[in-house]
């Protein structure tokens, strides 16, 4: 008998010592107490005793630099050549501000690695870099004043995700699956990703810039460019990733690189992301802190 | 233990009442607290029926369950617009650093059962300034250079409760409002000025047993700020 649901007893049975002792001895089957034995809503947490099953690791690692007030924050120079070269995230003191795992953490076909970041980061800014490279549109006049060139307040500089899953020496950085290293090149010269690969890239604006005085009908008569930079702000990022076998992550990270600017090849072509060099000797990208977030979920 | 009946049964013997009630009452006492893992069927057969259902408090928009807590509140648009002011937290700036205040209505109170893992996710969208109030003693930031900050805390608003790390701060809108008609912010609020959406996740995790408080609060050096939107959800993992 594999459960218990012996008929209970009914007028006309006998009562004897074999029913009796049957009756008690259904509770001291091995392995009999299944769904059959179980009311509805009868498991509660006392009956559920695993920890760190649905939620097994959680991790918080800080980055860059704490400074509320922004005193003496990190700076980091765009980059004036091309394909740019990233920079990890510090504290100020050269010190790369990184997740590490103790003796690696290891994810199966089961979990999903979730990553969350957060930093704090504003422009610095000198000479007009909104106006150089990719950064500005031409409008044509149509009153007589001639064209106008404007920015399109699109610069910005691209933050993103990096891991080690090769060993403990956090010697060999790579892109997480879905985001690519902004070193491809796309077209006319610039390097960049496409967007379909910038599923870990967190997107810093720089400035905007707006007009003002424009007159109806004519661009560019009576314009006045109007320009801010972008003070400081928070920016956040967010990556899952399930795998598609068991692997073990030792290292994660964020980098940047500036200044960015949309770019499609041709006409009708893919949207991408790329490394505009011409505005770099006026662009630095300031940070202080932020968090990195490191979480694994069980989801089957 | 597995249950042993303590009385059996023989032919030909009288059948004695404190016998039968002595194995009833051995199988209360297992039924209640003496099942063993051998005693249950080894292959999956708990179903989500078996499963005591959550729990949902619509006032807090959480459910609690078997699991832990799930939900979250949000603005729901303009309805519960919120706001951070620097006549709240202190002079905005040098000794009243510690002067954060809770975002009215963003936080939760949680009373944990089981050890846990807890993600709070916020977002806020944010009108900062017009704020061109000149700089004085005591609120020393030019009118270019003033901030609201936004931050999730844990339990308390000091540094034990709420790291400047986490911290997330919307540039006000410096040029004050128009003196003429039209009236309004004297330039606009975009991205780089007043304006700002501002997501973060905080990671934390408590013991069993305890209650806590966790959500948004603010401090800023800009005379006032609007909370257009927000919102936040919790995630408490007990198992």
């Amino acid at each position: 008998m594999s459960r218990i649901n012996r008929a209970r007893i009914v007028d006309g049975d006998d009562v004897t010592a074999a029913s009796l002792n049957d009756r008690f001895d259904d509770f001291s089957q091995a392995g009999a107490l299944d769904q059959f034995n179980t009311r509805d809503g009868a498991v509660d947490l006392p009956q559920l005793a695993k920890t760190g099953f649905q939620a097994p690791f959680m991790q918080v690692d800080d980055l860059g630099k704490s400074d509320l007030l922004h005193a003496a924050p990190v700076s980091d120079s765009a980059k004036g050549t091309t394909p740019g070269s990233f920079s990890v995230l510090q504290d100020g003191a050269a010190n790369p501000t990184i997740a590490t795992y103790t003796g690696g953490l290891s994810i199966t076909t089961n979990d999903v690695l979730r990553v969350y970041w957060s930093l704090s980061v504003a422009a610095e800014l000198s000479g007009t870099p909104w106006a150089l490279g990719l950064q500005y549109n031409t409008i044509t006049g149509t009153g007589g004043g001639g064209n106008l060139d404007v920015s399109t307040s699109a610069g910005c500089f691209a933050a993103w995700l990096q891991w080690d899953v090769t060993d403990a020496t956090l010697t060999n950085w790579t892109e997480v699956p879905g985001q690519g290293d902004f070193q491809t090149l796309i077209g006319g010269g610039y390097y960049g990703n496409t967007l379909q690969n910038c599923g870990a890239t967190t997107i810093i604006p720089l400035w905007s810039v707006w007009m003002r005085n424009v007159r109806n009908g004519d661009s560019s008569s009576g314009a006045r460019e109007e320009t801010r930079d972008a003070g400081w702000r928070g920016v956040s990022g967010s990556w899952h990733y399930v795998s598609g076998f068991t692997r073990t992550i030792y290292g994660l990270r964020v980098v940047i690189l500036g200044v960015m600017h949309p770019y499609r090849a041709t006409t009708g072509g893919t949207n991408a992301l790329v490394h505009d060099i011409a505005p770099a000797g006026g662009v630095s990208l300031q940070y202080t802190g932020g968090r990195l977030v490191t979480m694994v979920n069980r989801i089957k | 233990m597995a249950y042993s009946k303590p009385n059996t049964f023989a032919d030909g013997t009288t059948l004695l009442a404190t016998e039968v009630q002595g194995n009833v009452d051995a199988l209360r006492v297992y039924l209640h607290d003496g099942i063993v893992q051998a005693d249950l069927l080894a292959s999956q057969w708990v179903d989500t029926r078996h499963v005591q259902p959550p729990r949902y408090d619509a006032i807090t928009g959480l459910q609690h369950g078997v699991t832990g807590y799930q939900g979250g509140q949000s603005s729901g648009a303009l309805v519960q617009l919120q706001f951070s002011t620097s006549y709240l937290t202190g002079a905005g700036f040098g000794t009243s650093l510690a002067a954060w205040r809770r975002v009215p209505t963003t936080s939760f109170d949680l009373d944990l059962r089981r050890d846990a893992k807890c993600l709070l996710h916020w977002a806020v969208e944010v009108e900062s300034g017009p704020d061109d109030v000149p700089a004085v003693t005591g609120r020393t930031p030019a009118v270019g250079d003033r901030y609201a900050y936004f931050a999730p805390y844990v339990a308390t608003l000091d540094a034990a409760g709420r790291n400047v790390l986490d911290a997330q701060e919307v540039k006000n809108n410096p040029d004050g409002f128009n003196s003429t008609a039209p009236l309004g912010a004297d330039r606009p609020y975009t991205p780089a000025n007043g304006y700002g959406r501002r997501t973060g996740v905080l990671a934390f995790e408590r013991s069993a047993g305890t209650r806590t408080t966790c959500g948004l609060c603010t401090w800023t050096q800009i005379d006032r700020s609007a909370v257009v939107n927000w919102s936040v959800a919790l995630e408490v993992w007990y198992l």
